[in-house]
């Protein structure tokens, strides 16, 4: 994996800490920025300079939360929430504000670099050579990866980068059931972890994107004990 | 309460009904004998004349008013003429009378309503003196028969006794009871975790004994409020506070591996392993906390209890270190149907917190190879009340599920078993630490399970290793916020 100078953006109020991630990052071939409160924060990530924003929701003033709304009523750009742990609320309605991914607090910073590196891993939209992008259809459901858009009987979906990839693992493997654990590894780049939710959190966002399929209910079916599936319109499931 | 509000009524009506019954009593009984006036009418007669013939009119009619006043007789007397001797106006029923006309029988038509209640007891006595014919008409008291009347509403004045002193007291009582409903009630609904829960008394008005103590209860209700409140408030500053320098800890400690020679990686992963654990123990302090004050409150919903535990279990299976034992969730066919999803009402992160406590206790107890069991039961009796060794919280009266987690490993020495749901409880003292853990895990477990009414059971498989049983209410909606430590 070739190492770029990512250019990352910092928001949270603990200076010493924010300068101790600053050494640990640039050790690992990023370069970073970090500021202080939420108002600043919220400027420095529209400005576009950034591949990802790593954002305290414990903020003073303007609480983090509501900087990741502003921010997502505009941009895409890949958000990495702090969270405060043993608070899931605060993983839960992160994500449903639209970060990408959440790491509590106090985080071992290998964790943190290793997580930075799956967002911007995902949030590419250029593919490798070899791979031709075709546009996923399967009901009313079309996917393009080339252009990273959704549309569902002919509306576009809104979709974060990880709710996108997550329908198009499902898409691709359509009419089949996708585990839990599989879907955790490919849409958010880490290692099963029992006892997270995160990765349920996300298939019932996007099933609440997409709205009842024409024929009944969710597009995405719940296989319990096993993961979910993308449901293929009258057509049985393969196991 | 509705027993001090009818001890109030019923007391205070029977001693007013009784009371007037009795002075009604008393009065009749306090009545001239009759008798007695009957007999002297002769005299009476006879003394009026004489009166008459010395004094006058006058003196007649001194004479016969002052016979009314002490013998509360109406008198008249009449000479040949039919001229009354006192001079006085004499009603025309008595007319009748002394013309010899009968009194046809108790309700004379003529008489006022006040006449027509008394009794007529008419007395009528002839004299002759001197050749002259004297006649005496004598209106004798009423008698005990007015109380008891000849007439169309028998018990009359009793009656009115009764009820007038019913209302009364009934008011009384009211206005004593009332006050001590809305405490109680106030009371059950603070305890119950309510804390804005007041008495409501009167800002002003009323200031006898009652209301003030509502008022009291309600200054004692916004001192707790506040008391939670500012408690909720520390213990989020104060996680807060902990978890900034652990958080830099963290960083500074990936950043000395960095730079780390081959020697130091030790001490930085002893370093490591000693911020983790501090780092769970706080969290699991801050849930235990939470749980305590209930500042989480409840957020209830439908949950099915299989699906839970069959996610639960899977995931435990999965993290249990290297994989030692083996998980497995079922049902048990006897008291339940296959397709039974163990539906109940309850907030979901609470119950998921207390089952992943149990079983991960039991995963990280059981011995190596070995499978943990996780199974799904109902109950449809009821409990006794009595505790068996080793439970906590209270026994619940309706249905419930059960979710039984057995291991195989060492058990609990019995004495030992009601202890380890108190937080920090660890069977070894030297605070094992292959087994992981600060033993807080079944008290968060504990706590959560009795914030539904529920109670966990701990006992020793005949087999070897520990049974824990989640014993959840059916039926009853669970408490909101507050419960408050059952065990000492």
């Amino acid at each position: 994996m070739v190492k770029r100078m990512d250019h990352v953006l910092v928001i949270d109020d603990d200076v010493e800490l924010c300068s101790l991630v600053q050494e640990y990052l640039t050790a690992e071939g990023f370069s970073l920025k970090a500021v202080h409160d939420g108002e600043q924060g919220l400027q420095q990530a529209l400005t576009n300079n950034y591949a990802l924003v790593v954002l305290d929701v414990m903020l003073p003033g303007i609480n983090g939360f509501e900087v990741l709304r502003r921010i997502r009523s505009v941009s895409k750009i890949p958000v990495l929430l702090l969270t405060a742990r043993g608070e899931d609320v605060d993983r839960i309605v992160g994500l449903e504000i639209g970060a990408d991914d959440y790491l509590p607090k106090p985080f071992n910073p290998r964790e943190l670099v290793a997580r930075i590196r799956a967002v911007l891993r995902r949030a590419k939209p250029t593919r490798a050579a070899d791979e031709v992008p075709e546009v996923l259809s399967v009901g009313d459901v079309d996917l393009d990866p080339a252009t990273r858009s959704v549309q569902r009987a002919g509306q576009p979906v809104d979709l974060t980068s990880v709710e996108f990839n997550l329908l198009e693992v499902l898409l691709r493997e359509a009419g089949r059931v996708v585990t839990r654990e599989r879907l955790v590894n490919a849409v958010l780049s880490r290692k099963f972890m029992p006892f997270d939710r995160s990765i349920d959190m996300h298939v019932s966002k996007v099933r609440r994107k997409l709205g009842d399929s024409e024929e009944d209910g969710d597009h995405i079916k719940t296989i319990r004990g096993v993961g979910y599936m993308f449901a293929r319109p009258a057509a049985k499931p393969k196991k | 309460m509705k027993s001090l509000f009818l001890k109030i009524f019923l007391s205070f009506w029977a001693a007013l009904a009784l009371s007037l019954v009795l002075a009604i009593l008393v009065t009749i009984a306090l009545q001239p004998p009759r008798r007695g006036i009957a007999s002297q009418g002769l005299q009476t007669l006879a003394e009026t004349v004489n009166a008459y013939q010395s004094g006058g009119e006058h003196a007649a009619h001194d004479y016969l008013e002052a016979l009314g006043h002490t013998q509360h007789v109406r008198a008249f007397v009449f000479d040949p003429s039919g001229h009354e001797l006192g001079g006085r106006m004499v009603p025309p029923w008595i007319e009748d009378v002394r013309r010899g006309v009968p009194p046809r029988d108790t309700s004379l038509h003529h008489r006022t309503w006040m006449d027509s209640l008394l009794p007529d007891r008419i007395m009528r006595e002839a004299l002759t003196l001197d050749g002259k014919r004297y006649t005496l008409i004598l209106e004798l008291p009423p008698g005990p028969g007015v109380f008891f009347g000849r007439h169309d509403l028998p018990l009359l004045g009793i009656s009115i006794a009764i009820i007038s002193s019913g209302l009364i007291c009934y008011l009384l009582a009211w206005s004593m009871a009332s006050p001590v409903t809305r405490l109680r009630r106030a009371a059950q609904s603070l305890a119950a975790g309510d804390l804005s829960a007041r008495a409501g008394a009167p800002a002003s008005g009323r200031h006898d004994e009652l209301t003030e103590l509502m008022r009291d209860f309600d200054r004692m209700a916004d001192r707790i409020e506040r008391l939670v409140e500012s408690q909720s408030r520390l213990l989020k500053d104060v996680s807060h506070e902990l978890r900034s320098p652990l958080a830099r800890l963290s960083v500074a400690l990936g950043l000395a591996r960095q730079r780390a020679t081959p020697e130091i990686e030790s001490s930085l992963n002893r370093i490591e392993l000693e911020a983790d654990r501090l780092n769970q123990l706080i969290q699991r302090l801050l849930t235990i906390s939470r749980l305590e004050s209930g500042t989480d409150g409840l957020h209830k919903s439908q949950i099915s209890l299989r699906e839970l535990v069959e996610e639960v279990a899977r995931d435990a299976e999965y993290e249990n270190p290297g994989r030692r034992c083996r998980v497995t969730a079922s049902s048990d066919p006897a008291s339940s149907d296959p397709e039974d999803e163990f539906l109940v009402e309850a907030d979901p992160e609470l119950l998921r917190s207390a089952v992943e406590n149990v079983i991960r206790n039991a995963t990280r107890y059981t011995s190596e190879g070995t499978t943990v069991e996780v199974r799904l039961e109902r109950n449809l009796e009821s409990h006794s009340k009595q505790e068996p060794i080793g439970s906590s919280g209270d026994a619940s009266q309706d249905g419930e599920i059960i979710i039984r987690v057995l291991d195989c490993g060492p058990g609990v020495p019995d004495e030992a078993l009601p202890k380890i749901f108190e937080p920090f409880y660890r069977l070894d003292d030297a605070r094992n630490r292959l087994t992981g853990g600060a033993g807080l895990g079944l008290s968060i477990a504990d706590r959560a399970i009795r914030l539904h009414n529920g109670q966990l059971r701990a006992s020793n498989r005949k087999e070897g290793g520990l049974q824990v049983e989640i014993r959840i209410p059916e039926g009853r909606p669970p408490v909101q916020g507050f419960a408050l430590p059952a065990h000492s």
